[in-house]
């Protein structure tokens, strides 16, 4: 969801940006008239500078300055891979979106003294700003082609991130690790991740094919915008032990017929942290009355996204909150609050308010 | 009767007609004449209601017009406007039905549709009845028009121009049934022409307009030639034979 | 054979209401509706002894509101269009072409995100305005040429859209998708309570239609002839034009823009039965809301996932738009 509102967002800045770039082209112009200098450059390179290379989601070969000391970060997943990282002082500028989404400023504060006191700068609107920071590399949503292009014109380092799945997730983990010389974190957090996913996959190898509970992914905004097949949505319901119902959809997202979901019949719902839904809204609309999910009161909705963003390694907390809520006998052992603490924990080394 | 006191009309910045003052008679036909732009067509709609009077009044049956609701004027004044197409393509019927709107009330009844019949039957176009007034010709839709008119039910009708655009088989034809239902109805005709010919053949009373102001009198004492002079500016002689009257321009083309 | 085709085209959403209640991806069996709606009304069946819990919801709370909006809006949509159509005297103007939808729109959009009026007043307010303006900027000395019309229409619809998206990037994001969606024009969100807000204003609007229905013929003659046939043409032109906003902006205010059908079924109509108001609007009615219920049936049964069915009406309508223009055109620009 995050990665699909950024990009929209990001299209309505290209226009503003258009504009900018021509204003800058002509105080440019303005300099060559004012006359010009003879440029010494100070601290010239006296030594070889390391470099590393990375495969990045675009299949684009980047060498980028090893470690990276100047990281731009334009998503607010990479900011927390990198914080995850411990790599927090590297990053010199991040996303908008980090400061004005209430809760995600509310814990990226908690991490980051500079982003509580808003001295991080954050790039909006103008893309070319980041030129002047003079950065190592910039990471930034694959998707984003025409700004991607306006920083490789001048020269800078761009690693291009795509998170379409959960080995996207591990393979932005590790290119990260990679450029900001934290290896051996990322292989740490990617070891840690795969454990806690394996201590549910376990108990849920054991549940009987026939006793599955099938379920639906609910993106929202409305009640019937749903997680096809081949969606993270579908990933978490299949690792959480659930069937998703609606898998003969192959969107990624889709907005579904009533009538087909009174077919599909689940036995559960899951939603995503959404403003204007919550379980209540489907358990008092007729339309949803003979559907088991709310029969059975079985409609759970993500706590905060922060805990359970699935385009980091924290989306394993979805799929232990999912497995909970599904099969609270089978994960009776499992305690999903001191879980999530002791994940943030170690992800962050931060106790969270 | 229509009286018409200390009357005058004019749009905007423009007086068309200045403290005229008209009788026109009940039962009567009674012609306009005059130059293009001279007032004829103001006049009648100023009649109809359609134009507010700078000063004074119109008086029909000795009510004055502006105080009308446009429903109570319809059920005392018809209208036959110069020829023109419809954009949608009624049929005669239809059209000669809505001449009875004054007097319905939602939707017509079967009465309504019983004297919309009458009025096709007794100018003799029945036959068009299903015709789309669009598609017949010129001189057919004039009559149609003049159904609708009779369908109305007044005591007065107006007719601009209702010559105008036709052939002269078809100007004789609506000037003959306009003769014809003045007599048989009784209805009060006010028509506009251009033709002082016409007006020979048809009128009782003739309003000439001249400059803002006009004068009135039985057809042929207001016919003659200084008069004709005067008004169109054109030479000409009112020669009489027989019971008709005729006028004949005496105009030499000069280059 | 008109006569026939008349009663065919009466008919013809009654059918259609009982073809859609039987059609959808949750098969209900024949036998199996009739004896729903028979419990319903009677608690007893023919067919079954036993009836699902799921195939009654399925029926009555997901189809049968959905076929009945369907069915409302198409001809409140057909119904709109021809009353503009008279009054205005232009065979081109309908609820899309006016500007009307994206007026409604807009004012439902800012009700549904903002203000805390009732969305279909909201949507009523704005549709009006819209028409307003596009009428009085193309009108000249009382006339209103066909071409001017339509094009000040288009211009006060961009004006409307800008305005709603500058509303969709003010407000959240997350409502964004949705906002989209509905705009494109849909019937998927159809329920009980979405009819029943919707149902008072298009019962007016058709009540005051339906009734009047006689005087849009003389309308439709123009100012100086209504005027001399005694109705008055401003009272008259008010009155309707305000019964066919509020029945177009009630029906976008609950399934967003659904263009063009107010512009085919009348002109449909218009070719086979001639202009005559009086029997026009009942088949206007009846045809849209046949036409409407038609296409979302399709809409409902072609994919696995809803598809706007503004998109269908566009891509039905958009042809016949230009066959319609190139028609006009011949008669001159007057």
């Amino acid at each position: 969801m995050t990665i699909f509102l950024y990009k929209k967002q990001e299209k309505r800045r290209k226009k503003v940006k258009r504009i900018v770039s021509l204003i800058l082209m002509l105080a440019m112009l303005c300099t060559l008239f004012a006359g010009c200098n003879k440029a010494t450059v100070a601290g010239e390179k006296t030594e070889a500078q390391k470099t590393v290379k990375v495969v990045d989601s675009r299949g684009v070969e980047v060498e980028v300055n090893y470690p990276a000391k100047k990281i731009v970060c334009l998503l607010n997943s990479g900011l927390n891979d990198l914080y995850m990282l411990g790599a927090k002082d590297q990053v010199i500028a991040i996303d908008q979106w980090t400061y004005t989404n209430e809760s995600a400023y509310g814990f990226a504060s908690q991490i980051d003294e500079r982003v509580k006191n808003k001295t991080l700068p954050a790039i909006d609107k103008n893309i070319e700003d980041i030129v002047g920071m003079n950065p190592d590399v910039v990471v930034i949503w694959a998707g984003q082609e025409e700004d991607i292009k306006v920083l490789e014109d001048k020269g800078i380092k761009v690693v291009g991130i795509q998170a379409d799945n959960f080995e996207d997730v591990y393979t932005k983990l590790d290119i990260l690790g990679k450029i900001s010389g934290k290896e051996d974190r990322a292989a740490e957090i990617a070891k840690y991740s795969k454990e806690q996913l394996k201590k549910v996959s376990d108990k849920v190898a054991k549940i009987d094919a026939s006793k599955k509970l099938s379920s639906l992914f609910v993106w929202g905004p409305t009640k019937l915008d749903l997680a096809g097949n081949n969606s993270t949505g579908d990933s978490i319901i299949e690792m959480a032990g659930g069937k998703n119902a609606a898998d003969a959809v192959g969107e990624e997202h889709f907005v579904a017929k009533m009538e087909d979901v009174v077919t599909w019949n689940p036995d559960s719902l899951i939603m995503w942290n959404l403003k204007d839904l919550d379980p209540q809204s489907y358990y008092d609309d007729e339309q949803w009355a003979n559907i088991k999910a709310t029969e059975n009161k079985q409609v759970f909705e993500l706590p905060n996204a922060f805990y359970c963003d699935l385009w980091t390694v924290k989306y394993v907390y979805s799929v232990e909150f999912l497995a909970k809520s599904l099969y609270p006998e089978t994960f009776s052992d499992l305690d999903i609050e001191k879980s999530k603490n002791e994940m943030l924990k170690f992800l962050y080394g931060v106790d969270f308010k | 009767m229509i009286k018409i006191e200390n009357l005058s009309l004019g749009y905007s910045k423009n007086t068309i007609l200045e403290k005229i003052n008209l009788t026109i008679e009940k039962e009567k036909i009674t012609i306009f004449l005059g130059q293009n732009g001279s007032g004829k067509t103001t006049l009648m709609s100023a009649i109809n209601g359609l134009i507010r009077p700078r000063e004074g009044k119109i008086l029909i049956d000795n009510q004055n017009i502006t105080q009308l609701s446009r429903k109570e004027v319809a059920k005392k004044i018809a209208t036959v406007s110069q020829l023109h197409q419809f954009g949608f393509d009624y049929t005669a019927f239809e059209m000669v039905l809505m001449g009875r709107s004054a007097h319905i009330g939602y939707m017509p009844e079967k009465a309504d549709r019983d004297k919309a019949e009458e009025a096709l039957e007794l100018i003799g176009i029945g036959h068009l009845k299903e015709k789309q007034v669009n598609k017949i010709s010129g001189g057919e839709r004039q009559l149609v028009m003049i159904a609708r008119a009779i369908a109305q039910e007044t005591g007065i009708i107006l007719l601009d121009e209702p010559t105008s655009y036709l052939d002269l088989k078809n100007q004789l034809k609506v000037l003959q049934l306009i003769k014809f239902i003045n007599k048989k109805k009784k209805v009060t005709c006010v028509i506009t022409l251009h033709d002082p010919n016409q007006a020979l053949l048809c009128g009782d009373h003739v309003v000439m307009f001249d400059q803002g102001k006009i004068q009135t009198g039985e057809t042929r004492t207001m016919i003659t030639d200084e008069k004709i002079f005067a008004v169109y500016g054109v030479k000409a002689q009112v020669i009489d034979v027989g019971e008709n009257s005729f006028v004949v321009p005496n105009h030499k083309f000069e280059f | 054979m008109r006569e026939f085709f008349k009663k065919l085209i009466l008919i013809f959403p009654i059918v259609i209401f009982f073809v859609s209640l039987g059609v959808g991806s949750y098969s209900i069996p024949f036998d199996q509706m009739i004896d729903i709606i028979l419990y319903k009304l009677s608690g007893y069946t023919i067919f079954n002894e036993q009836l699902s819990a799921q195939s009654i919801n399925v029926l009555l709370n997901i189809r049968l509101p959905r076929v009945a909006l369907g069915l409302l809006v198409g001809g409140a949509l057909a119904v709109s269009g021809t009353a503009f159509q008279a009054v205005m005297r232009n065979p081109l103007v309908e609820p899309y072409t006016l500007g009307l939808s994206s007026g409604a729109a807009f004012g439902a959009a800012l009700a549904m995100a903002v203000v805390t009026i009732p969305v279909q007043i909201c949507a009523f307010v704005f549709a009006g305005l819209s028409v307003g303006i596009s009428y009085l900027a193309a009108s000249k000395h009382g006339e209103t040429s066909v071409i001017s019309l339509v094009l000040s229409g288009v211009v006060v619809a961009s004006v409307f859209t800008a305005m709603l998206s500058i509303l969709q990037i003010s407000i959240d994001p997350l409502q964004l998708q949705g906002l989209i969606y509905w705009l494109m024009g849909s019937l998927h969100t159809a329920s009980w309570a979405k009819l029943l807000a919707v149902l008072p204003y298009l019962i007016v609007g058709y009540t005051i239609i339906y009734f009047f229905r006689w005087k849009l013929n003389i309308l439709s003659l123009g100012e100086k002839d209504a005027g001399s046939l005694g109705v008055n043409p401003q009272k008259y032109k008010l009155l309707f034009i305000g019964a066919a906003t509020l029945l177009a902006s009630a029906a976008v205010s609950v399934t967003g823009i659904i263009s063009l059908v107010g512009l085919m079924i009348p002109h449909m109509l218009r070719m086979l039965f001639g202009p005559d108001n009086t029997k026009l609007i009942p088949l206007s009615f009846c045809l849209g809301a046949s036409y409407l219920a038609i296409v979302d049936m399709i809409s409902r049964n072609l994919l696995t996932y809803e598809i706007p069915i503004g998109i269908f009406t566009t891509f039905l309508g958009a042809p016949y738009f230009i066959f319609l223009i190139r028609k006009t055109r011949e008669g001159g620009w007057n």
